[in-house]
């Protein structure tokens, strides 16, 4: 499957999930390619330091801007059996290059006002792209959310609004096992001591994306 | 010392597929995201009424029960009664 973490919007923790959902699904076997289409190169950056704590990241990671994630992408996809691809931050050409070819956008919305806002930006370019891609699949998640507050509920009901997004009743929550598990080169679920709520949402997260069950 | 010469791009414009061109103009035009017609956009219409406090109530445990939200619910049991009413 080619999925695209993705959104308009800059620090909504993209590559926090990317990097997760890559390292997890190397960790069942697969063989996974990561692209980096961020010009920050925090995915990039994150690969090199696993590679240097842990001896082998157990995937693939490459760097590929604009146009050339399409094309290859296209030419990758029969290699791999996973390719995560990391965009955004704002509408660039390699966000759009990758909504052409991408069979899913996961889109992580933190529950905040200006988040839900730029959400209208997303729904507009996910419109276009069907156009080209007609399966593209958008799921919005609840991402770095606080653990009380209406504004997890006040923020799925704006979102539920939104036209052509799936808007997942989970939520991944602001929990400090992620970037503390990052900074070690990584994932949330390889990291001692465990978070058990973090790993529980973070499974059912994958468990949504890649066996179909429904949350 | 060996110079090659620039590869010359062999996909002549005419062999591009319409697909392949909307493609290349839907990429070159980030930062142009196409503004919604907020017109067009079917927002939900707020709508205010009064409930008694016992409803209320019972409303909220099945809404707790469900894990969804007071307005999802809401929606969710007066779509199953329009339903039945064939509306």
């Amino acid at each position: 499957m080619i999925l695209t973490v993705g959104n308009t919007k800059g620090g909504v923790g993209k590559t926090m999930l990317a990097i997760n959902i890559t390292i997890a699904r190397a960790l069942r076997g697969s063989d996974v390619l990561l692209i980096d289409g961020d010009e920050q190169h925090t995915a990039t950056i994150f690969t090199e330091l696993r590679n240097s704590q842990i001896g082998s990241a157990g995937y693939t990671a490459v760097s590929l801007h604009g146009a050339a994630i399409r094309t290859q992408v296209r030419q990758l996809v029969p290699k791999y059996s996973d390719i995560v691809i990391d965009v955004g931050g704002r509408d660039t050409g390699s966000l759009r290059a990758a909504l052409t070819v991408t069979d899913t956008l996961l889109i992580p919305v933190q529950p905040r006002t200006f988040d839900i806002w730029a959400i209208d930006q997303v729904i507009a370019l996910i419109k276009e792209a069907r156009e080209i891609n007609p399966s593209l699949r958008a799921v919005a998640i609840l991402n770095a959310a606080d653990a009380q507050g209406s504004d997890n509920i006040d923020a799925a009901d704006a979102l539920e609004e939104a036209e052509g997004i799936e808007m997942l009743e989970l939520t991944i929550g602001r929990r400090k096992a992620f970037p503390n598990a990052a900074a070690l080169g990584k994932a949330v679920i390889e990291q001692n001591p465990k978070d058990p709520k973090a790993i529980k949402e973070f499974n059912t997260l994958m468990r949504f994306l890649y066996n179909n069950v429904t949350i | 010392m060996v110079i090659a010469k620039k590869p010359i791009n062999n996909t002549s414009k005419s062999a591009i597929s319409n697909t392949e061109k909307a493609a290349e103009a839907f990429i070159s035009g980030a930062g142009n995201v196409p503004k919604e017609d907020s017109k067009k956009k079917k927002r939900k219409r707020p709508f205010l009424m009064r409930f008694d406090e016992e409803m209320l109530d019972r409303i909220g445990k099945a809404v707790g029960r469900s894990g969804n939200s007071w307005a999802a619910w809401i929606r969710n049991a007066l779509n199953r009664a329009l339903d039945e009413e064939g509306v």
